[in-house]
């Protein structure tokens, strides 16, 4: 039986040398199935896999190829702290905790759609928009009319409003989209 | 329904050690990196293939014999009259036998398959490549695709813990 110490160039030739290549180990993640585990662990494979995973172009290829990503789990609460609820088994689990960071856990939320969720941030005095997936988030500042202390009650919503051909909503990470609010 | 038996364009593909094969455009077609260079006018009555040598280009070409559509699939049962269904079971059989081949020639397929864009041969020559990175722990895709671990120990607990969660 062959021991695995050999050096980088002394592999024996064929399986290295194809996935030595970038552009082949891309095509091939490419078929990898979408869960969302999937990446993570590959990027801990080896630097090489790390780089091709972490890609923005990949990312973008990976995306376009699952159209249609799998539901990860719910969001609940209704204007109170939020609360979520993974629909996957281990290692596609993810915890509440890791879903929504601690500061945005005090957070009243208004909303969830396509991939966001909306927030009312009383202290600033703001709307957060924040993708739990990719961990941005985006505050618009509530207009004073608002503010004002007439209103006392108010909710907002979100809506991707992507106009791109073939647009699956369940993937609008990089969608525009339209934040509402109203008393 | 008639063949276009006499009417066939043939073409010639040679390998880099110096075999040639002879077949028709529409198989060599089933590569579009062939199929571009047809198109675009690139293709003399023989095309090189670069780095795919003669054992691995002969398996190609045997697979897009089979795929090759309208030719009528050249298994020995098909006909004019065998159901897209039946035909389709057919290819699936056809392909599983195919791809019984060792580690080395399934890599040099993949390569050959990407080089060639050729898609159907590219996902069914990974899948295995797929299933093993699916089913298996680190250790074990490192071990089976002889991929080697260059992170530092304090490198790959960093990465762990920025997706904890996935290693669970």
């Amino acid at each position: 039986m062959t021991r695995r110490r050999r050096r980088r160039g002394a592999r024996p030739a064929p399986a290295p040398a194809a996935l030595e290549d970038d552009d082949l180990l891309r095509k091939i993640f490419l078929l990898l199935p979408p869960q969302p585990s999937t990446l993570p662990r590959l990027s801990v494979v080896c630097k090489q896999w790390r780089d091709v995973v972490t890609d923005p172009q990949f990312l973008r290829g990976f995306r376009d190829q699952h159209r249609r990503p799998p539901l990860l789990g719910l969001v609940m609460g209704h204007t109170g702290p939020p609360y979520f609820r993974s629909d996957l088994d281990p290692p596609d689990h993810i915890s509440h905790e890791r879903f929504f960071p601690r500061d945005i856990r005090s957070m009243n939320i208004n909303d969830c759609r396509h991939g966001r969720v909306v927030f009312f941030a009383q202290r600033l005095g703001e709307v957060v928009l924040f993708d739990p997936a990719t961990g941005g988030r985006r505050c618009v500042v509530v207009p004073p009319v608002f503010t004002g202390k007439e209103i006392g009650v108010f909710n907002a919503a979100v809506i991707c409003v992507s106009c791109d051909e073939g647009h699956v909503h369940g993937d609008c990470h990089a969608s525009p989209f339209q934040p509402f609010r109203w008393s | 329904m008639a063949t276009r038996e006499a009417g066939k364009k043939m073409i010639m593909l040679k390998s880099p050690d110096g075999m040639e094969f002879e077949v028709e455009e529409a198989v060599a077609m089933e590569s579009q990196t062939i199929r571009k260079m047809i198109e675009d006018d690139c293709a003399d009555t023989a095309i090189l293939i670069p780095n795919i040598n003669s054992k691995i280009l002969s398996r190609v070409i045997e697979y897009c014999n089979k795929h090759v559509p309208t030719t009528g699939a050249t298994g020995a049962a098909a006909s004019d009259t065998v159901a897209p269904a039946a035909l389709a079971e057919d290819l699936k059989i056809w392909d599983a036998e195919f791809i019984k081949v060792n580690r080395a020639t399934r890599f040099n397929l993949i390569q050959a398959a990407s080089y060639l864009n050729i898609k159907g041969l590219l996902d069914l020559t990974s899948q295995t490549t797929i299933d093993t990175i699916s089913d298996n722990s680190l250790e074990e895709i490192r071990s089976f695709l002889s991929t080697k671990n260059d992170y530092l120990p304090e490198e790959e607990q960093t990465i762990r813990r920025e997706n904890q969660w996935a290693f669970q």
